[in-house]
């Protein structure tokens, strides 16, 4: 690629540089500004002959008559005229063509279009439909915002959400959708950027409009555009605030007293073992904590010829659970320079970002459920660090470990540092009007290094799994692992653009290459006090043989992408639109028999109100749309998914008379592995009503998915191992969007404007290799989802519980389905699924007097069933009574309503409705217009809180889970409240 | 015309697109981590032949990639799969011969395990599962190593003549491996999904019948005798002859089960030759032939086929591993050369009747005055199940002159797939059956006894019935898994006959007939629409 870059450099020096006028008498200047204006033309009306502005805005020009009309002209001014009459000094002021700056531009991939011409499912999303409150980062913005867009986020802090659009195209492979940051397409998630870098996303949700995205658009793709520098004077703009977290939920576990009862009715053998103390573990592991967020910046134009933006931030946020940390600090910047009178411009952006956290073990949350609540914190007698432990006779910790001890005695810290930044040139080429080529030069790089320790004294520090010969003593091993990552994404993408209106047609055409790399490395050390703890017994030659092998840096293959791509857009009379995409895509995570693959899209719009209600004022906006396109997805997780390849032990061989030899495995390849592929069709429509204060989309749509790939079982024969990757079948997704937004009150002094999206999604699987290919794995065989043929993935696949009459449920008496007098897994059957079929999201902007300002962001989900794991796994008394180590653990109150007394974790009772209404964030805010004494200033200072409410019946944590509705215990999203102030000046 | 330069201009620098196809070849995948061998670099080296081949062989022993545990090769179990340790070879197929019988029991309540002690299994015995997985892994592992080594693919990589004529015998090796897992799972599964080298990597294959697999294997085993070695001439643990002889001799014994036909006569020439190929019933006692040098201290005579495990490199937890320590308690592993006990097997007390305490092969562990009888077969502590019954010892990882074993985790011990004495008892069973000479036959009885010093006394032509060399077989043979076969094959094992906790019940229930084989894993069905189901699941 080297030798490319500097192609390319050459290419740019034999560009034309001879180009700046001779000055004449006069000056032009910005209306609002009174900056001078560099760069105008001035032209004499009826002559080609004309010059520009210098640098200061002044220009001279000679030759002229009495008489003559002198145009001056500027790209986004109106056009001023002046009747020469002899003077001799002039000073000549443009204004800011209004609607040129109004007029909404939507990204659409490779070059932007007026939202009015836009003929896919494009929704934008800017500042003013953003959410509102403590918000670190970027996703948050999102969440509840766009029609089709579901967001769940995490709570551990600084980890990234997961975005569905359309509920996403695949059945086993990624989701995600494509994110490009001012072009730069990016992997690796977005928790390193300051949200207040921000300016707009516009989220493309059709095949016609992520087409242009080929191999990586078939679950949409999210286009970010960072904030540019201004052409007018500083602007500085600060961000800051701070919240509170407390925790909004605990798991419903038993009160010390309560499991006092339980113990003595259900396991008095083990009375004995209860202690004197009433812990509540949820508490002492959950801590309120704060968040602190600040962010500056500046806006100006250097030297007032470059346009640039630099932003500063800075978060700290603590989250609830003890010793989990995440610190960011941000710079970023954004320049925009333009030379040649606009023929030449460009848009550099760059964001570096260092990140610190503290990960804190969130396996103490399972075990803040499971510990006795009997039980006290501390221990002075205690030979694990002073924390209360359980141990068995020989003194080795047994039952549930202390949770608070698995938070204090660990420290698993990471630090990373990224760059990613984009350099954009867009060359308008002279005396070819229309004719523009660009070219993106992006790199994305992070490193990062971890190291993970546990005290040899705590109780996670004692290795249960040494052999037997390990005393007691000798097993305080404890934990030491260093890690690092380092990763690596080159970018570049070349093209042109050529538009030209010939009579009413309106042409518009793009030719672009791509070319991506991405390279990945990591290291990971395990423990280290493994081998080299001071411990002879530890220590051997062998061992350290071992553990260097295990100390091996791996090296991916790495992913390079390219692809020859096009788009012409054609407009009759302004009210009949074309797209056409086409996007040829080569990835080296396919087997060269289908390396390359041909993917297009096109899509067709109707201004509806132009033919029909051209004067109405009911009607301001009608437009039809269609699109229809193939897309598709090459993002296997195994580079050699195809590829065949041998793994040769380091360590494991087989004797063959004297010799050992090292033995070697062929890996499970599959060469007919094609690319995942989607077909997707959509109709739109778009209106507004009463001059746009009523404005909103429709779109239906349907999405065919074939190929899907999958790492799966592969069945005797069908690979080299079990477990392989292979295409599996084929999925159908449907659904409708609907979005409004209405400007309910636009009064003088109350301004009430609501923002609701409702997306109805239905996901089925149309074809699949297995009958019955069982997902949800709980361990050992254990599985309570399917994937079968006419249902939706991830379908829940239990045993039909039979209750008695009082409606208890009885242990181990299920349906007998098929009827054959033998309860297995033939007599399981679908019951609910995982995947919501309605999700809404509302918004409300409400200003009162100019200055107090109102908002709330409300989310819904309907159809939603999670598998309450929590409870299946630990309301038994086989959890609560553990007869193997003769420990007692406390489990959720859910006991009382099976009193199983082992566990029946494939029975449909822990399938339960998860549907949900959320408020998720009300803030309130003031607008002190003329504080800072200094024009055009303003304060805003307002207070909110996140994670407000949830109304639901499902019992657990939070409805909203992950892992495609097992809801496992996780990391609590916590309530914040929060103040804040947002200055400009 | 300075607009026309431009635009000059401007077409070349759009010409700079055409530079970029010259990246296409940045498309090419090729490893870059030092431990990662693409096809052709792994085969540019000559071992490469050797350590797919010791792959094959080790696939018997090991479970994945690292030494004891680790990489397992049926995926990890985070998606889905079996444990590792469980689902190793000669453990899983050990199980499934010994467990469902009168000869072993095993105290564990890991789900689906005690449904083995019972014969009552179903379709989803998770068990079952991880061993069919295991058959067809080295399967596939087979028919790769033929794929890889066509004339064809050996001319392309320049082979030398020396290693070409090497590759040769390997071949033969690979295809007697291939035959004896279709063996396995002939015997444990009746039809299966079947396939060679000749069929593609991907396509879902077909379900054969068991006759037709069946002849296969013979077909095979006489296909490739010639390309074998000659007995007793090739390396330690690698087959020869004997081997393919000693494996076409189990088919045929068992051929009135497998395919409703009697070839007791073809059995009696392949038993012959085994016998007569040079190995030899080693003179050492008998408790050597399963001690931790059982790979030098004259064990290898007998052994035609062994496992060849090693404490510090060949080491899994299944095999010699899981034969040792499940069998015993912590104290009595220490006594044979182990630092665990996993307190899991003992015997039945009916199988304990039938073999007495006089026939010195019958080893008790000492000290032991357990009840025959088993009253709690799976509790959720094992170690109150482990107490009741009696507690054989087999294997041993104290070498034949009282040393341990290189290391206490993981024994030396080899298993014997297949050694001599019991083709001296399947030729006793066929001259008891009418088919051979009844005189050599109390000979090759009575060798036995006199080498193992049995204190039994040696029998007579008279003496020698099929009921007696059944349990002659199980006292020479006790968990070597053989027991649910030869109970099949005398007719005893679904029902004319019955034991304690046979079906579920304490006293032993007869088991429905369809039990004499298990069920295609539904996994399986569920991932090939080819595959049907045996009667009876």
């Amino acid at each position: 690629m080297k030798t490319i870059y500097k192609k390319l450099l050459f290419l740019l020096l034999l560009l034309p540089l001879n180009l700046f006028a001779q000055t004449l008498e006069g000056t032009v200047t910005d209306k609002t500004s009174k900056q001078p204006l560099p760069g105008v033309n001035v032209v004499i009306k009826g002559n080609a002959s004309g010059t520009q502005t210098d640098f200061d805005g002044k220009f001279k020009i000679s030759g002229l008559k009495k008489g003559d009309v002198l145009v001056f002209s500027y790209l986004g001014y109106k056009n001023t005229t002046l009747a020469y009459n002899a003077q001799t000094n002039v000073v000549i002021v443009l204004e800011e063509e209004a609607n040129q700056l109004t007029e909404v531009v939507v990204q659409v991939g490779y070059g932007s279009v007026k939202k009015k011409d836009a003929t896919g499912s494009v929704e934008l999303i800017t500042a003013k439909d953003f959410n509102k409150g403590p918000i670190t980062s970027v996703d948050g913005l999102l969440n509840g915002r766009a029609s089709g867009v579901v967001v769940t986020s995490s709570g551990t802090p600084g980890n990234g959400a997961t975005i569905r659009i359309r509920g996403g195209s695949s059945l086993l492979a990624s989701n995600d959708p494509l994110i490009v940051i001012d072009g730069l397409p990016i992997d690796g998630g977005l928790s390193q950027l300051n949200p207040n870098d921000i300016e707009s996303f516009s989220i493309l949700k059709d095949a016609s409009s992520t087409a242009i995205y080929g191999n990586r658009g078939s679950n949409g793709v999210v286009l970010i555009t960072t904030k540019r520098g201004s052409k007018k004077g500083i602007q500085v703009s600060l961000n800051t605030f701070t919240s509170m977290n407390t925790l909004a939920k605990k798991v419903d576990v038993f009160s010390a007293d309560q499991y006092r009862g339980i113990v003595a009715s259900k396991a008095p053998d083990k009375i004995g073992l209860l202690g004197a103390s009433n812990t509540d573990w949820q508490k002492e592991i959950f801590k309120n904590s704060y968040t602190s967020d600040v962010s500056v910046s500046i806006l100006g134009n250097i030297f007032d010829k470059v346009p640039a933006r630099l932003t500063l931030g800075n978060t700290d946020n603590n989250g609830i659970l003890m010793t989990s940390e995440f610190k960011r600090t941000t710079a970023s910047f954004a320049l925009n320079p333009t030379v040649w009178n606009d023929h030449l411009k460009f848009n550099v952006t760059g964001t570096y970002a260092y990140t610190f956290r503290r990960n804190a073990d969130e396996g103490a949350i399972g075990n803040a459920l499971g510990m006795d609540p009997t039980q006290p914190v501390y221990d002075a007698d205690s030979p694990f660090a002073g924390y209360y432990q359980s141990v068995n006779a020989s003194g080795n910790p047994n039952g549930v470990y202390n949770p608070v001890s698995l938070l204090m005695e660990r420290r698993n810290v990471s630090d990373s540092k990224r760059f990613f930044g984009n350099f954009n040139m867009d060359y308008h080429v002279h005396f070819v009007p229309g004719l523009h080529g660009f070219i993106n030069l992006g790199i994305d790089k992070e490193e990062g290094t971890g190291t993970d320790r546990t005290n040899p004294m705590s109780i996670s520090g004692f290795n249960t799994s040494l052999p037997n010969t390990f005393t007691t003593a000798e097993r305080r091993i404890g934990y030491f692992g260093e890690t690092w990552y380092d990763n690596r994404n080159q970018n570049l993408n070349t093209g042109f653009n050529y538009t030209r209106k010939i009579g009413k047609f309106n042409i518009d055409l793009l030719g672009a290459y791509d070319w991506q790399q991405f390279d990945y490395q990591n290291f990971n050390s395990g423990n280290i006090n493994l081998y080299y703890y001071n411990n002879p017994k530890l220590y051997t030659a062998a061992g350290e043989a071992e553990f260097k092998g295990a100390r091996d840096v791996y090296t991916d293959p790495g992913n390079n992408l390219q692809a020859y791509l096009g788009r012409l857009n054609v407009g009759f009379d302004d009210k009949y639109l074309l797209t056409v995409n086409f996007r040829r895509d080569g990835s080296t995570r396919v087997s060269p028999i289908n390396k390359w693959e041909n993917f297009w899209g096109a899509a067709f719009a109707w201004k509806i109100r132009d033919d029909f209600f051209k004067n109405s004022n009911l009607v301001s906006d009608l437009k039809l749309r269609l699109s229809y396109g193939e897309v598709g997805q090459q993002a296997l997780p195994n580079p050699y998914a195809w590829f065949k390849k041998y793994n040769v032990s380091n360590n494991a061989y087989y004797q063959f008379g004297d010799q050992f030899y090292l033995v070697a495995r062929p890996d499970n390849y599959n060469e007919n592995l094609k690319w995942e592929k989607s077909t997707k069709y959509n109709v739109g429509l778009d209106f507004g009503f009463f001059s746009n204060r009523l404005k909103g989309s429709i779109d239906a749509y349907r999405t065919e998915t074939t190929d899907l790939f999958s790492t799966t079982v592969l069945g005797a024969l069908q690979g080299l191992g079990i477990f392989g990757p292979r295409n599996v079948g084929s999925l159908e997704t449907k659904g409708i969007d609907v979005a409004f937004n209405v400007e309910a009150i636009k009064q003088e002094n109350l301004n009430v404007s609501f923002n609701y999206n409702v997306t109805y999604n239905k996901v089925e699987i149309t074809d699949l290799f297995s009958d019955n290919l069982t997902a949800g794995s709980l361990g050992l065989n254990v599985n309570v989802q399917s994937q079968k043929i006419g249902e939706s993935p991830y379908s829940f696949f239990v045993y039909e519980q039979v209750y008695d009459a009082s409606g208890k449920p009885l242990q181990g008496v299920y349906v007998d389905r098929d009827g054959n007098g033998i309860i297995d897994s033939k007599d399981k059957y679908l019951y609910k699924k995982a995947a919501p079929d309605v999700t809404m999201g509302f918004l409300t902007n409400v200003t009162i007097y100019k200055n107090l300002d109102f908002s709330m962001a409300w989310r819904a989900s309907f159809g939603n069933y999670v598998y309450d794991r929590v409870s299946a796994d630990k309301a038994t008394l086989s959890n609560i009574n553990n007869t193997v180590n003769n420990t007692l653990s406390n489990g959720t109150v859910d006991y009382i309503n099976t009193y199983f007394t082992s566990g029946q974790q494939e029975s449909d009772y822990y399938v339960k409705n998860a549907a949900y209404l959320k408020l998720d964030n009300v803030t309130i805010g003031y607008n002190f217009s003329n504080m800072l004494r200094l024009e055009k200033s303003t304060l805003r200072l307002y207070g909110g809180v996140q994670n407000v409410l949830t109304i639901t019946k499902y019992h657990g944590l939070d409805p909203e889970v992950f892992n495609n509705g097992i809801d496992n215990t996780i990391f609590p999203r916590a309530r914040m409240f929060t103040l804040g102030v947002n200055a400009n000046f | 015309m300075k607009n026309f330069k431009t635009i000059k201009k401007a077409i070349f620098f759009f010409a700079a697109l055409l530079v970029f196809s010259a990246c296409e070849k940045d498309l090419e995948l090729e490893p870059k981590d030092d431990d990662i061998f693409s096809n052709e670099k792994f085969f540019q080296n000559p071992d490469s032949y050797k350590q797919f081949l010791a792959k094959i062989y080790g696939g018997l022993a090991l479970t994945g990639q690292s030494n004891g545990a680790g990489d397992s090769d049926l995926g990890d179990p985070a998606q889905g799969a079996v444990d590792e340790g469980f689902s190793q070879y000669i453990r899983g197929y050990w199980q499934m011969q010994e467990l469902p019988t009168d000869e072993a029991i095993i105290a564990w309540t890991d789900p689906t395990l005690p449904e083995l002690n019972f014969g009552t299994w179903n379709a989803d015995n998770r068990f079952v599962e991880s061993f069919f997985a295991r058959i067809f892994f080295q399967i596939g592992l087979c028919n790769e190593y033929l794929r890889e080594t066509t004339d064809e693919k050996l001319d392309s990589r320049n082979v030398t003549p020396q290693l070409r004529a090497q590759i040769k015998t390997f071949r033969a090796e690979v295809r007697f491996l291939r035959a004896l897992s279709y063996y396995h799972g002939v015997d444990l599964f009746g039809k299966m999904p079947f396939g060679t080298d000749k069929d593609l990597l991907g396509t879902p294959p077909q379900m054969q019948t068991r006759t037709y697999v069946y002849n296969f294997i013979i077909t095979e085993l006489d296909a490739i005798n010639a390309d074998l070695a000659a007995p007793r001439t090739n390396e330690y643990a690698r087959v020869d002859q004997a081997a393919g002889w000693m494996l076409k001799a189990k088919m045929l014994l068992n051929s009135k089960v497998y395919t409703g036909v009697d070839r007791s006569a073809e059995a009696l020439v392949a038993v012959n030759q085994v016998i007569n190929s040079g190995y030899t019933i080693a003179q050492i006692p008998y408790a050597d032939l399963f001690k931790a040098d059982n790979n030098s201290n004259g064990a290898q005579n007998e052994i035609i086929f062994p496992i060849a495990y090693d404490g510090k490199k060949t080491g899994s937890f299944g095999g010699t591993t899981f034969l040792i320590k499940a069998s015993n308690t912590v104290a009595s592993g220490a006594l044979l050369g182990v630092n665990d006990g996993w307190q899991g097997f003992r015997v039945r007390q009916e199988f304990a009747n039938n073999v007495g305490t006089s026939d010195a092969r019958v080893m008790y562990q000492p000290g032991n005055t357990d009840p025959a009888s088993i009253l709690h077969p799976t509790t959720a502590t094992s170690a109150t199940a482990f107490a009741e019954g009696k507690k054989l010892i087999k294997y041993s990882n104290i070498k034949s002159d009282g040393s341990p074993g290189q290391d206490q985790g993981f024994p030396d011990t080899d298993f014997p797939m297949f050694r001599l004495a019991d083709a001296y008892l399947m030729y006793a069973e066929l001259a008891a059956n009418g088919f051979a000479d009844v005189g050599t036959a109390v000979g090759y009885v009575n060798d036995l006894r006199t080498r193992a010093d049995a204190g039994a006394p040696t029998i007579t032509a008279a003496d020698l019935t099929p009921t007696l060399v059944l349990n002659e077989r199980a006292k020479e043979l006790y968990w070597e898994g053989h027991r649910r076969q030869d109970l099949i094959r005398f007719g005893k094992f679904v029902s004319g006959y019955t034991w304690q906790w046979k079906g579920g019940a304490q006293n032993g229930v007869d088991l429905a007939p369809t039990r004499s084989i298990y069920p295609i894993p539904n996994k399986e069905i569920n991932s090939n629409r080819n595959l049907t189901q045996n009667p009876g699941y």
